[in-house]
Parts: structure tokens; sequence; C-alpha cells
């Protein structure tokens, strides 16, 4: 009986709560198990962790002496080593689940030029890496919050699996590609959102409501917008306007943060071509900039958190041979950063974990049912937060790297000792002066009328 | 003041001897010294080098001038003299006492310029004798160690013990003094003689026989001057300290009464003055001037011995009032942020070079503080309220020092309230610390002045090292010095000498360079920047600026008051006045042709000025003595009598006025109570309003703080992210936002070009791209810099609006015209 009643008190509670405009200006928060009230992901796409933080200190990075085959197949063809890659055009490389067997080499870790024989001698490149120079933000970023190095992408056959975990922890396919008939029932978070009545949007940016799983054939690029809203390949969310009013352009973002009506649950993709080769490295920085940047002027930042990651490698090297926990990956590890007032700052969190983890710390800080259904289940975000400390005020994050284009810092010591020494010097001299005349040499100098004068008084 | 008769009735005791070599060796030491020629002989006058003077004595005996416009330099520094004059020779008993009744007059009328009097007596009791007697506090008997001379001292000693029952009571035996001691036995027995009858009196120095001193009237040179090392000389140094020091001038020495047995000591009794009724008076008028209300009581020595301290409290209170009422201006968030980047402090460090455009001796100390107390504006704004208060301390010393209490105490009182130093020393500004520095400077070379002691002129090299080291535009003041010893033959320094201190200066001002080269981080290539840009900037203000802003805070009475002392004293100008002068007019010069110019930069001449003023306020109340006295006069015998009284009153009420510093003055005629109780409270009132936080919108830069600044950079601080970068109208309010918000802020106003700009300043390249890449989230408007710059202000709007600006602060002052609250201070938020 008690269950059962129970039971109707949280049905009537949904009810009440499904009655009103389930609107993101919901003042009432849904308790949650953390201070994070508001957790946003944001996936940008194709970059291994070695291509963003492959010499980032502290992180695990290229190793020193590493050097790929040019072909596994060829002996003697030769090995090159990780470059630079700084300014240099980059071809698109190949990013199939064939070219991540190449590059796997089962687990020989040394197919990544191989994987990319059609882009001639540019191929080498794919076993290049950006620093500081071309990525800032992103060391900034990690400087200032968590980075994660053993973040794996979910799925070793690109954006449209990795996707597809990121938002309902399955491949939802069986092939790689999106299947023309949409994903059909499988649940995704937002499903869950949905029945618990807890705010959510999917914010893309340069947003056509127009393309979805129906048309997207045939639209060169516009159409891998459906790959990086998976929502879009499904009919519940497509046709009904309730829940398709929840995939909105990115800048509605803007308007949520500056209105205070961000949800508690937020998604977030860039335009088509995203991040991947040969796009420039540089611009994709600067949308991650405005959205944390945005973030941090906000009202929300003392109960958010904000995981930016890449969707897949992109085709780029990368040394840790990823654990195969199935048939579909994982894949090779991406980067993948944790803003948080909670995040503990400069920290490099160890922890396995692959894009799966966003429904895992959803499910897990607002209560929901579990989707997961992979073994093992993904790992969680919490080793990065610290929540026994109060959350940091707002840190606005520039491009500017310390200690670049930052003045000198003069010695200290040497101006300490530089103006103490004259006025010790100077000083003195005015004492010894004085001493003088008061001890009187030769003639008594002393000032006799005042000590006439104070003698009388 | 002390006023001292030289008197033996017997020629050739080495009276003016002991007058012209005693004031040689007073003046040596530091004194100022008159002497006053009574001898119608004129030795004195000759000795000292006045011959045939246009002007003498003889003029203030029979009131044409007063004694003060008389007044001679001698051949030896530091000793002033009003001539003798054959005229004093008269005949008849009624123009004898006319003689002595207007030498009794005009001694009355001298103003307190100096610190001894010495008057150099006719050997004679006759009235011309016994008038020195009447006028002077004490009397100084030299006596040749010859028992002839034995004779005439018991005669002389009841003519003084007459003057003292009758006319003077206030008078004293300064002391009896052996001269031309020779090692003859009976020399011996004579001195010996001679101390067993006065034990009390009789002086410890003798004054031996000596071949230079016996030459020395020929070169008209005291001996000090013709022979420095001889005995004469030291023996007359020996005499001077001694009649200087405490134990001399604070027993009050009566000479006995009644006849004196020959042969028998002279028993001395030591007596409490008891004060005059009219004195007395004279005290409680006083009090009531200060404030105080004890009437007809001697005020207490406390009082006197606590005036300075009341002055410097009153200093530090003005200067600590609300002193945080209002938030840092530009220049203290910079002076403060640099001295916190000098203290390594986190927030403030990546944001505020420390080598601007300035030495760095001020931003030194507060670092030191900051190292201490953290950083803090009140706690910089307390240290450089501390620099005010010690400046004021020094003008006490240095007035004091060039001419005696009074001035100095009524220059410190001046320059406490002046709101000119107290508006600039309430700010975290280098012209406080410069000031005090380069006054202390004038203090160092004034001492030198009067002691020729050449460590003082080494220590005025230091001294003007830290003025240079304080902020580097002090380095004029090293052309006031040099014009001072061009201007001032009378004081005597030596090439070397003056080189050495120049050297040491050197050595000091060598820390600027030496930090900048040594200390690294590219603060030689920013002082090479600045040099050019100073050199070639634009002037800021008009010719007109100063004489627009600053009489009215320097107190336009003090101003005058310091003219009117020239004017007044003009017969009296020398070596002190052309100091003064020097500094004053270099600074004003200087600031007044150099095109920057900033309303604090003429700081450095107020201290002069307040000194100046205080002897013009003396010269002011003094000159109308005489006038007044002279009203009173009738018939002979009524004018006897009333001089007579005034000149006893005034006299012995002397040891009462001396305990009530520049009060006990004032009450001799109240008019210089009434002068300065003008003066003061004048500038008291503009001080109190401006001290108050400031209520309008318009600014002058240096004048005080900026209203809201500090709430609007705490606000920045405390509700934006950290690292954000903030645009404002110009420089100044991105200081401020700096300092206190803790973030990187641009002023618009800032040219592109490093030519055209303070190489202080950061300019903002591309504002579009900078809030389009995201780079720059914040734009700040301000009511003053909208006032100074309506272009920028208006450019900066433009920005807000076109980059989807929102207000999200504002802050407000109290409309003075009435109606709704002032925006003086709103921050946007931009770009997306």
């Amino acid at each position: 009986m008690r269950s059962l009643g129970r039971a109707l008190a949280a049905i009537a509670l949904a009810c009440s709560l499904g009655a009103g405009p389930a609107t993101a200006a919901d003042p009432a928060p849904a308790a949650t198990k953390s201070p994070i009230q508001h957790a946003i992901f944001f996936m940008q796409e194709g970059h291994s962790f070695d291509n963003l933080f492959g010499v980032y200190p502290g992180a695990d990075g290229i190793p020193s002496g590493t050097c790929v085959l040019v072909d596994p197949s060829v002996v003697g063809s030769g090995c090159a080593a990780p470059l630079w890659v700084g300014d240099r055009v980059v071809p698109q490389f190949d990013q199939s689940s064939n070219a991540f067997g190449t590059q796997y080499d089962g687990g020989k870790m040394d197919g990544f030029i191989a994987a990319q024989a059609g882009a001639g001698a540019d191929a080498r490149l794919a076993v290049g890496y950006y620093d500081d120079r071309e990525v800032p933000f992103a060391w900034n970023v990690a400087d200032e919050f968590v980075l994660m190095d053993r973040y794996f992408s979910s799925a070793k056959g690109g954006s449209a699996a990795n996707h597809m975990f990121w938002i309902a922890a399955a491949k939802g396919s069986p092939t790689d590609t999106l299947p023309a008939a949409g994903y059909g029932d499988i649940p995704t978070i937002f499903d869950r959102l949905q029945a618990a009545s807890i705010s959510w949007k999917f914010y893309v940016q340069n947003y056509d409501p127009s393309i979805t799983f129906r048309n997207r054939q045939g639209l060169i690029d516009r159409g891998t917008q459906v790959e990086r809203v998976p929502l879009l390949a499904f009919a519940r969310f497509v046709d009904d306007p309730a829940r398709f009013s929840h995939i909105v352009d990115l800048s509605q973002y803007y308007a949520d943060l500056e209105a205070g009506t961000l949800p508690a649950v937020a998604f977030i993709v860039p335009a088509g071509g995203g991040a991947h080769t040969p796009s420039s490295v540089r611009t994709e920085q600067l949308l991650a900039g405005s959205l944390i940047g945005g973030l941090a002027r906000s009202s929300v930042w003392s109960s958010s958190l904000l995981l930016w990651t890449f969707d897949d490698s992109g085709g780029w090297f990368d040394h840790v041979a990823p654990p195969q926990v199935d048939a579909d990956g994982l894949g090779f590890r991406v980067p993948a950063v944790l803003v948080s007032p909670y995040a503990r700052k400069g920290y490099v969190d160890k922890t396995q974990l692959d894009h799966a983890t966003a429904v895992r710390f959803i499910t897990d800080n607002w209560g929901l049912e579990p989707l997961a259904t992979r073994s093992p289940a993904p790992g969680s975000l919490m080793s990065g937060l610290d929540f026994a400390n109060p959350g940091r005020p707002p840190i606005f994050v520039g491009s500017t790297r310390p200690g670049v284009g930052v003045r000198k810092e003069p010695q200290r010591a040497i101006i300490f000792l530089a103006y103490g020494a004259a006025l010790v010097l100077a000083v003195g001299l005015v004492a010894v002066a004085a001493l003088r005349t008061r001890r009187g040499r030769g003639p008594d100098h002393a000032r006799p009328a005042d000590r006439a004068r104070r003698a009388r008084e | 003041m002390r006023t001292i008769a030289i008197a033996h009735h017997k020629g050739g005791t080495a009276k003016t001897t002991t007058t012209v070599n005693l004031a040689a060796a007073l003046a040596e030491a530091g004194h100022r010294v008159l002497v006053i020629d009574m001898d119608p002989q004129g030795s004195a006058s000759a000795w000292l080098g006045v011959r045939d003077p246009e002007l003498s004595v003889i003029d203030a005996i029979r009131g044409e001038q007063p004694l003060a416009h008389l007044v001679y330099e001698t051949t030896a520094p530091g000793v002033q003299l009003v001539a003798a004059s054959p005229e004093l020779v008269v005949s008849g008993p009624d123009a004898e006492s006319a003689t002595a009744i207007g030498f009794i007059r005009a001694m009355e009328a001298l103003p307190p310029l100096w610190d001894f009097v010495l008057v150099d007596c006719p050997p004679s009791l006759g009235y011309l004798g016994v008038a020195p007697l009447t006028a002077c506090q004490e009397v100084l008997v030299p006596v040749e160690a010859h028992v002839l001379a034995l004779v005439g001292l018991s005669s002389l000693m009841e003519t003084i013990a007459r003057a003292r029952a009758r006319l003077n009571p206030g008078l004293r035996i300064t002391g009896v003094v052996a001269c031309r001691v020779s090692r003859t036995t009976h020399s011996r027995l004579v001195v010996d003689r001679l101390a067993a009858r006065f034990p009390d009196v009789f002086l410890r120095t003798q004054i031996h026989e000596s071949v230079r001193l016996a030459e020395a009237p020929g070169f008209r040179v005291p001996v000090t001057l013709l022979a420095p090392k001889s005995s004469g000389a030291e023996d007359y140094r020996a005499l001077a300290a001694e009649i200087a020091a405490p134990a001399r001038a604070a027993a009050e020495i009566v000479p006995p009464t009644g006849a004196i047995r020959p042969g028998a000591p002279v028993r001395v009794r030591v007596a409490e003055p008891t004060p005059p009724v009219l004195s007395a008076r004279l005290a409680a008028v006083s009090t009531s001037l200060a404030g105080l209300s004890i009437r007809g009581r001697p005020v207490p020595e406390i009082i006197s011995a606590s005036l300075p301290l009341a002055i410097l409290i009153l200093a530090a209170v003005l200067r600590i009032w609300r002193i945080d009422a209002v938030g840092f201006n530009t220049d203290e968030a910079v002076y403060s942020g640099q001295a916190a980047s000098l203290a390594s402090d986190p927030n403030l460090t990546p944001i505020f070079p420390i080598f601007r455009a300035h030495p760095l001796l001020f931003q030194f100390a507060l670092a030191d503080l900051f190292l201490v107390t953290g950083v803090s504006d009140v706690n910089a704004r307390l240290l450089a309220a501390a620099a005010g208060v010690i400046s004021v301390y020094l003008v006490y010393r240095l007035g004091r020092t060039l001419y005696n209490r009074p001035v100095g105490l009524i220059g410190a009182l001046i320059l406490a309230v002046m709101p000119y130093h107290v508006i600039v020393s309430r700010q975290v500004l280098l012209d406080g610390p410069m000031t005090m520095f380069a006054t202390l400077t004038l203090y160092t070379v004034a001492k030198y002045a009067l002691t020729g002691e050449r460590t003082w002129l080494y220590a005025a090299g230091a001294a003007m090292g830290l003025t240079f080291l304080s902020k580097e535009t002090g380095v004029i003041l090293l052309g006031a010095i040099f014009a001072f010893f061009a201007l001032a033959p009378s004081v005597a320094v030596r090439i070397r000498d003056l080189f050495a201190s120049l050297l040491i200066f050197v050595a000091v001002v060598a820390a600027f360079p030496l930090a900048l080269v040594l200390g690294g981080g590219g603060g030689s290539t920013t002082a090479q920047q600045y040099l050019v840009w100073q050199l070639f900037r634009l002037p800021n203000h008009t010719m007109t600026f100063y004489f627009e802003a600053v009489p009215s805070v320097a107190g336009p009475l003090v101003i005058l008051l310091a003219l009117l002392g020239l004017v007044l004293l003009r017969g009296k100008l020398d070596w002190r006045e052309r100091l003064l002068l020097a500094w004053v007019t270099v600074v004003v010069i200087f600031f007044e042709l150099w095109p920057v110019k900033g309303f604090q930069y003429l700081l450095p001449a107020a201290p002069p000025v307040s000194i100046l003023a205080a002897r013009g306020a003396i010269a002011l109340a003094r000159s109308h003595a005489p006038f007044r006295l002279r009203e009173l006069g009738g018939g002979a015998a009524r004018r006897i009598a009333r001089t007579t009284t005034g000149a006893r009153a005034i006299l012995a009420g002397d040891g009462i006025r001396e305990r009530l510093g520049p009060l006990g003055r004032v009450g001799s005629d109240g008019r210089l109570g009434l002068v300065l109780g003008v003066v003061i409270l004048s500038m008291l009132m503009v001080t109190s309003q401006r001290i108050q936080p400031a209520s309008s919108a318009q600014l002058v830069a240096g004048a005080g703080g900026v209203p809201g600044g500090r709430e609007a950079g705490t606000w920045i601080r405390d509700n934006t992210p950290s690292g954000s970068q903030f645009m404002t109208i110009g420089p100044s309010m991105a200081n401020i936002i700096q300092f206190y918000g803790h973030r990187k802020s641009f002023g618009l106003s800032v040219s592109p070009n490093p030519l055209k700009r303070n190489p202080s300043y950061d300019a903002l390249q591309n504002p579009d791209l900078q809030i389009r890449t995201n780079a720059l989230q914040y734009v700040v408007w301000d009511a003053f810099s909208a006032g100074r710059s309506s272009y920028f202000g208006a450019r900066l709007l433009d920005y807000a609006n076109r980059y989807n600006g929102r207000i999200i602060h504002t802050e407000v002052l109290p409309n003075p015209g009435g109606g709704p609250a002032l925006d003086v201070i709103v921050v946007y938020e931009v770009g997306r």
C-alpha cells in the first residue's frame, strides 16, 4: 500500500510539474546530488589528445623518442618523428573505422601515416601536434581547470557514432553512418530529462531547423548538422514541436546566460565543418573562448560545469592504445577539459573516461535512471571536482599564455637595495651633520639658545 | 631673544673687544646676533667694518626710525650692527635723559629677529650708560685682570642693583668675565679674588692676553675670522658657549641690593621670577587668544612646551580626517599600483609595471609598508599624510633655525592648515614626499649657512638626492641652491666642499639609474621613452593655470603676509630671505615655463612661503608698536614714567613671553594674534571645505580622489571574472579600475602611436577586433573623463551600443542641484 501511495504521489508530482509550461526559466531547481545546477557539454571535432596536448607539461603526451612508421607493411620504410604543425595547411584526414584499424594496428599504434596514404607527402602531418602558439586558450583552460588525459572517444568509427554515445551512451546503429530512417526508439538522455521535467536545450551554431534526417541526403556539408545533433534523427524529437523547440541556435545560449535562463542541461555543437581538418585550429579556439567566457561572466557560473571535448581524433596521431571494450571502441584519446568553479586548478585527471561520461554525470547528478548498457560503465567526472571547497570566483581565461608578451619582471631585490642604500646614506649624512653640530667639534655648535629656552621653560 | 648690555664704566676693560668677538663667536655657533653700538667713539662699529654710516642708533633714539631699520651687515657673518654716532655725546641733563628715554623706547620696539642683542655701553655711569641697563634683560661685565679694575667694580654693582630696584626689576647679571688674563702671578691672584667675590656670576671662561686679539681691530674683523685657531678666538668661543648655555640663561641671578663691602664676597640669591601684574594680564590675553581661559595666571609651562606637538597634531588631524571617504584618483592608483607590484602583490603585479615615469623612492617606501600591512589605499594615504606632517615639523625647525622659535611655530602652523599642502599631502602623490625632502634640503642649507659646518653641506647634497629620488623635477632646486650661494656672498662656501656635496647628490641619485639598468625588466627603455614623450608633449594647461588654481588654496593672505614681511623688513634682507626666495622663485618660474602643468607641482614653494609669511606676520604686528607708544607721550616726565613702566613691564614679562612662544609675543600688542587668527581661520575654512568628499562631477587632476571610482572598481573585482579586460574612456579611469578591480583596463583615448602617448600606458589596438574576439568584455563610461573628452566619451558609448552593451553596474552621486542622482560611472558588458 505504502509503495503504491508513493508511486501515486510521484505521478501527481510529475503531472503538476508537467502541467505548467516546462520552460528553462523554471525557477525551482531540480534536486541535484552536487552543487552543479547547470551542466554544459560542448563537443568540437577532429583532434586527438596528443594533437593539442601532446607537449603540454604534466600530461601524458607524446613520449620522447616516438617515431611512427611510414608504412608498417614495408620493412625499412623508415619512421617519422612527431612534428610541430604550426600554420601548415593540413589535408582532410581519413577517420573511418577502416582507418582506425590501420592506425591501431593491433595495438601497435604505428599506422597513423599509412592510414593517410591518400594524402601523399602530407600524410606525415598526421603525426603532427600543436602547442600553445596555436591553442593558447585550450592550454590556459587546462592550466586553470581540469585536463583529462585518459578521455577516449567512445567509438572508432567517426562523428555520428561518437555523438550518439555522447547523448545516448550507445552507438544506435550497426554502421558508422547515420541510418537513413533515423535512430528509431533508442532512449537518449533527453528522454530522461524530459520525463523528469528537468530543463534542457541543445544549442547548435548556425542552426537550420529545416535540416533533419529526412532531408539531409544530398546536402553536402550542411547535412552533417544531423550527425552533430543526433536528436534531428529521432522522429519523436523532430515531430513533437514541444521537444523540437529545445533545439535552438547558439545565439540563444548567450541570451539565456544574459537573462539567467540557462537550462539545467545544455549540449552545444559548432557549425558544420567544426574543427575537422583542414579548418583552422585557431578559430575553433575562439568559439570555445566565447562559450566559456560567457559562462564565466554570467550569473550561473557559481553552479555550473562545462565539459569541452572533441568527437574523434580526426585522423591525428595519439600514442595511447585505446582499450577495446567492444567491437565499436573505444576510439583514440581526444582532448577534454572540465571547467567549473569546483574544478581543481591545473589538475590532470587520469580517470578513464569517454563521451558516455556526459550521460553518466547527468543521470548521477539529477538522480535519473541510467542509460548505459556498455560494460564497463563509463567513468565519472567527479575526481576532477572538489565540492569540499567553496566554488572559485569566475575567472576569465584569455588567449595570452603566461610569460608570452608579458614584460620581464625586474629584479626587486636590486630596486630595494638601490633605494634602501640611497635612503640610508642620505638620512645617515643628515644625522651625522646634526650630531656633529650637537656634540660640537671645536666650538660648541649646539643650539644653546634652544636648550636655554627649554631649560627655562 | 636675549638682550645683553656689555657694561663697565671704566674705559679699557675690553668692553668693545668682548662685544665684537663674543658677537662673532655667538654667530659662529648659529645664533642671530645684533650689536648695538652705544659708545659715541664707535669703536665697535669701526671694528665690524661699518665706517661713517648714513644711519645710526641716534635715528632710533630721536624716534625717526625703528632700530630694526638701521641694521647693517658686518664683516662677521651672522652679526648685524646698529652703528654708533658721535651725536650720542650730548650735554645737559635734559638732553641726556631724552637720549636715554629714546633708546629705551627704541629697544622696546625691537622685533625678536635675533637670538642675542649685545649693547656695547659707553664708559660712563651717566644716563647714556644706565639706559642700556634699563633696556636690556642682562648685563655682562668684562673685568680686566688687574687690581685697579676691582676698584670700580663695586660701584658698577651698586649701579646695577639700583637699576634693578628702580627701573628694571628683571635685570640680571649674565656674568663677570675676566679679560686680558696673563700668566703673571698678579693676574692669577686677581682672577682668584674675582672668583671668590662673585662665586655665582664669575664666568668659568677667561679671556687671555692675545696679540691676535689686539691686531684684529686693525683688520676690521673679529678675531674669530682673523685667526680662527688663535687662543683669543678659542676663548671667545668658549665664552659664547658658556653664556648661551642653559644654566647661564636659566638662573635668575639677582644682584644684591644695599651697600657692598669691598672685599666681601657678594652672595647672590637665585630667585623665582615673580610675574608683574601687567605681564600676567598679557598672559591672560594671549591665553584667551589661544582659546584657553586661564585668566590672570601665568600659563602652565606645558602649553608652551607642547605648542609644536599641538601644531603637528592639528596638521595630522587635517591630513587624515576622513582620509578614506573617497577612493584613489588615477595618479594615486598608479603609484600605489607600482608599490604593490614592487611588493610582489599577486593581483597587481601583472597589471602595474614597476618602472614607469618617475624614480621610486616613495613607491619603495610604500612597498615596504605594503609588505607589512598588505596593499591598502588608506595605509598608502596615511604614509603620504605622514610626509606632510613631517614637512610641517621641518618648517618649524627651519623657521627656528633661520629666525627664532615664534617664526618656526607660526610658519609650521601656516603650513599645517594651508589648504594647498593639506589637499596634496592627503593624496598618494610624489609631490608631498618630494616637498618633505626639499624642505629637509632647505634646512640643511640653512644650517650650513649658519654654522659653516661642511657636514651640513654634504647633508644638503644627500637631502637633495632624496628630493630627486622622490620626483625627478626636484632637480630644479639644485638651481635654487646654486643661485643662493651666488646671491649671498656673506655665506662663504668652498668650491671643494660644494663639489663634494654635489658628488654625494650624484651618489644618492644613482639609485635611480642603477635600479633601472641592473634591475632589468625593460626599465631603462621605459625611462628613455618617457623622456622623449615628455620633451615633445604639448602643453596641457595655459600659462594662467597656476595663477587661477594655486593662490586661492595656498591662502591669498599668506602670500600677502610673505610679501608684506619682505616690504616691512626690507632693510633686513639678508641671506636668509635670499635662500627662501631663491627656493620659491625657482619652483614658480620653472613650472610656469614648463609646458606640462599640474595642480600640485608648486608644492615645494609652500614651506618657504609659510616661513616668509610667519616673518611677515610678526613684522606686521611689531611695526605698529612704536607708533602706539609715541601716542602715549605727553610731557617729558610723563613720557619717562610711561615709557619706563612700559619698558619694565615688557622686559620683566619677557620670561613669561618666552614661555608662551608666539602667543606670548602676541600679547605684547595683540595684533599678531589678530593677524594670525584671521589668516589661520580663513585657511581653515577653505581646508575644511576641501577635505570634504567632492560632490561634483568636475575634477581637477591632483586635487583629490575620484568619487565612485573605488566603489566601481571594488564592484568589478567582486562581480566580474578575474582575467577579464576593460575599456575606459581614458587612462585615468583605467588606472583606478586596475587598482581596485584587479582587471587589466585600457583607455580608449590612449594613442596607438607609441610616440604620441605616455609610455606608461598601454594602448588598445583595434577595439572592434578585441571585442569580437572576446579579448575585451567590459566597457566603462565615467562622467569625469567624458567631461574632459566628449569625443572619446561618445566613441566609447558607440562601442557599447554596437556590441550589445548591457549596463551591469552604475555608480551615482547626489545631484548638487537637486533632482535625480547623477550617473558618474557606468559599467557595460559587451560582446557575445
